[in-house]
């Protein structure tokens, strides 16, 4: 019998599976596994600026074969995807659909899910962003590590954020900060202490990426191409790790299978899947059972299998600041950079019982110009005139709220899809409006001008969590700090549902981590019975 | 009301000649014609076609009208068919000097700055009204 069925194979499930394959269990991974067929390998492995110069294809990548690259309407959430990875959300209405219109609940079924395309940002939690959960920093200090080394995260162990950061991580040399994020950065460090005094704190980001060769990746190039390939393999994604699992006789990978629910006994567990090939019902048997398919998706199959309710649902408020770098205007800037989080912001009110508030730095340049055209209220000629001057210096910095579970954020089954009514309260919106303001007047105080907010609406962040969380208080439809479902003998949960609320940092090597340590217990267990 | 596809393609050129001020190759205009056609429920949903009936009929007006609907009418037709332009314009090896980040030294810089800037309030100034007109023909 097989020992771990791990659901999914996303930032979560890779590294969940990665300790149980390790300890020597037999571990089958199941997931939809949709992966990109149009656009991989297309793409030169050339900087943005050579390949804008000499590619004859490239409006094939840029604008998409069906131009879905090209945007109307207002900004909304997933606007970040580009052509190349706009797969990573692709049959989700067919597989999962969602009633809702309030709350827009980006679904990946595809291999490596979410984490396939995300910005790399990797700031750990501390143990003051997980108040009120039933596990410490300390409990997580070693999967953090393991992770860091699995996966390959730079930056580097600022003893001024330690109070963000917390202790020390194994780091590869931190990234080269383009000429935009280095003149901030000159400036802040010059009045640091009154930024601080004032609750700004700033520095390099952490990234998940390889600025150094490391199992078989990188180093970085700097080629400025990071939304719309992954050329220099510098970036981390799930599928390296998933290849190199595949790589263990004890490890099976099986793709286009949806799991739709499981049977839990005291003897084994067994989950139902449909092939999305030959649209029939598979059953599949082992000892434990791992839900690591993304917030919404093991949602679905816990509510499937154990009944419906209607459970708390997470995600961190997320708006937009487009901001021109104004006493840069006129000055040379490096032409290599990579396109991720340049800088990371902190700012924590005076009040302490206000959350933190986190903000990222990244470099529009890439994203092209004609993105930038559509918010423009000018006529198009002398926009394009004005962005091509402009472009260098524009900056977008995008802040996260935190998130705190009420009664008007539910998620729920209806039928065969998903019903997600998410509404922030009034002093919700309040404070999360007051700490933004003294943020990027703090911002706007280094000399970069906010144009405009942009709020994409709910659910813009893609960082959803919260429906089963870990407690001690031993309720249905919550997780011990294990991450054992409750109301079930061999289930586990190890991803986002299971976190009881969500700081304003970014989530996946947080994910990750206590994925690792899930799954780690789990396999220190079994290998001891 | 589905343009033909010479008309797109006259369409195509006087878009490019107006924003970039240089004419389209063949791949560009059958690159516009597609994605016209992929977009048409986007770009006729809409039932006031007016501005952009009328710059197609007069040319010289196309400016003031993408001026004008910058500022009343951001979702305009007229502006979805011109970013459509911008956006094939753009990704291509044959305008992407005219695409890509230029640095210039401040005074310069400067100097283009304010040609730009009054040159779109000029264009402002004339096409809100023009706009406003064409709308109540």
């Amino acid at each position: 019998m097989i020992d771990v069925i791990v659901v999914g194979s996303g930032a979560s499930a890779i590294n969940a599976a990665y300790p149980l394959v390790e300890a020597g269990l037999r571990v089958l991974m199941i997931d939809a596994g949709i992966t990109d067929e149009k656009y991989a390998g297309k793409i030169p492995a050339q900087s943005f600026r050579e390949i804008r110069s000499t590619d004859d294809g490239q409006h094939e990548y840029f604008l998409g074969h069906d131009f879905e690259g090209i945007p109307f309407g207002p900004v909304r959430v997933g606007a970040q995807l580009t052509p190349p990875r706009q797969y990573l959300t692709r049959r989700a209405n067919d597989l999962l659909p969602v009633l809702n219109g309030n709350f827009e609940a980006l679904r990946s079924f595809a291999r490596g899910g979410f984490a396939s395309g995300w910005g790399a940002s990797s700031p750990p939690f501390t143990n003051s962003d997980m108040r009120g959960w039933p596990i410490k920093r300390t409990q997580l200090q070693a999967h953090y590590e393991r992770v860091a080394l699995r996966i390959g995260l730079c930056g580097e162990n600022d003893p001024r954020l330690r109070e963000f950061l917390g202790d020390d991580l194994p780091l590869l040399s931190a990234p080269r900060v383009d000429s935009n994020a280095q003149f901030i950065l000159r400036r802040y460090r010059a009045n640091r202490g009154a930024f601080n005094r004032r609750g700004f704190h700033m520095g390099a980001a952490r990234l998940a990426c390889a600025t150094e060769k490391f199992r078989g990746r990188g180093p970085l190039t700097y080629h400025d191409m990071e939304f719309w390939a992954d050329a220099d393999k510098a970036i981390y994604r799930p599928v390296y790790t998933l290849q190199e699992l595949k790589a263990h006789p004890n490890f099976e990978y099986r793709s286009n299978l949806l799991v739709e629910s499981f049977k839990d006994s005291a003897s084994q567990v067994t989950i139902i899947a449909r092939n999305l090939v030959s649209q029939t019902t598979e059953h599949f048997t082992a000892a434990k059972l791992i839900l690591t398919a993304g917030t919404i998706c093991t949602t679905a199959i816990v509510l499937r299998s154990l009944g419906n309710a209607s459970l708390p649902i997470l995600s961190n408020p997320y708006i937009y600041y487009p901001c021109v770098v104004w006493p840069m205007f006129g000055r040379k800037v490096r032409d290599r950079r990579h396109s991720l989080t340049q800088l990371s912001i902190y700012y924590r009110p005076h009040d302490p019982t206000e959350p933190l508030v986190q903000a990222q730095v990244y470099s529009y340049r890439s994203l092209m110009l004609y993105k930038l055209l559509k918010e423009s209220p000018f006529p198009h000629r002398e926009s394009i005139r004005l962005l091509q001057l402009m472009q260098n210096y524009f900056i977008i910095v995008g802040l996260h709220h935190e998130d705190r579970p009420t009664t008007s954020k539910t998620i729920t089954m209806d039928g065969d899809g998903i019903d997600v009514s998410y509404r922030l309260s009034q002093d919700e919106k309040s404070l999360q409006m007051r700490n933004e303001k003294r943020l990027m007047r703090n911002f706007a105080s280094l000399g970069c001008l906010p144009i405009r907010r942009i709020n994409p609406g709910p659910g813009a962040s893609i960082h959803y969590g919260g429906s089963l969380p870990m407690s001690i208080e031993d309720k249905p439809y919550t997780t011990t700090p294990t991450g054992q479902l409750r109301g079930t003998h061999r289930v586990l949960v190890a991803d986002g549902s299971i976190l009881p609320h969500l700081p304003s940092k970014g989530l996946t090597l947080t994910l990750m981590a206590n994925a690792d340590r899930i799954g780690k217990n789990l396999a220190d267990e079994m290998k001891a019975s | 009301m589905r343009a033909s596809r010479s008309s797109l393609a006259t369409e195509c050129r006087q878009f490019s000649r107006y924003l970039i001020g240089r004419s389209p190759s063949p791949a560009i205009v059958a690159r516009y014609t597609r994605a016209c056609e992929t977009f048409s429920g986007e770009l006729l949903s809409r039932s006031d076609q007016s501005a952009y009936r009328f710059a197609r009929r007069h040319p010289w007006s196309l400016g003031f009208l993408d001026a004008g609907c910058g500022v009343m009418d951001g979702a305009n037709p007229l502006r979805k068919r011109l970013l459509i332009a911008s956006a094939i314009l753009e990704a291509t090896t044959d305008h992407a000097d005219l695409f890509l980040p230029r640095t210039r030294s401040l005074v310069p810089a400067l100097i283009v700055v304010a040609w730009q800037g009054l040159a779109a309030a000029g264009k402002i100034a004339v096409g809100v009204p023009l706009l406003l007109l064409v709308r109540g023909q």
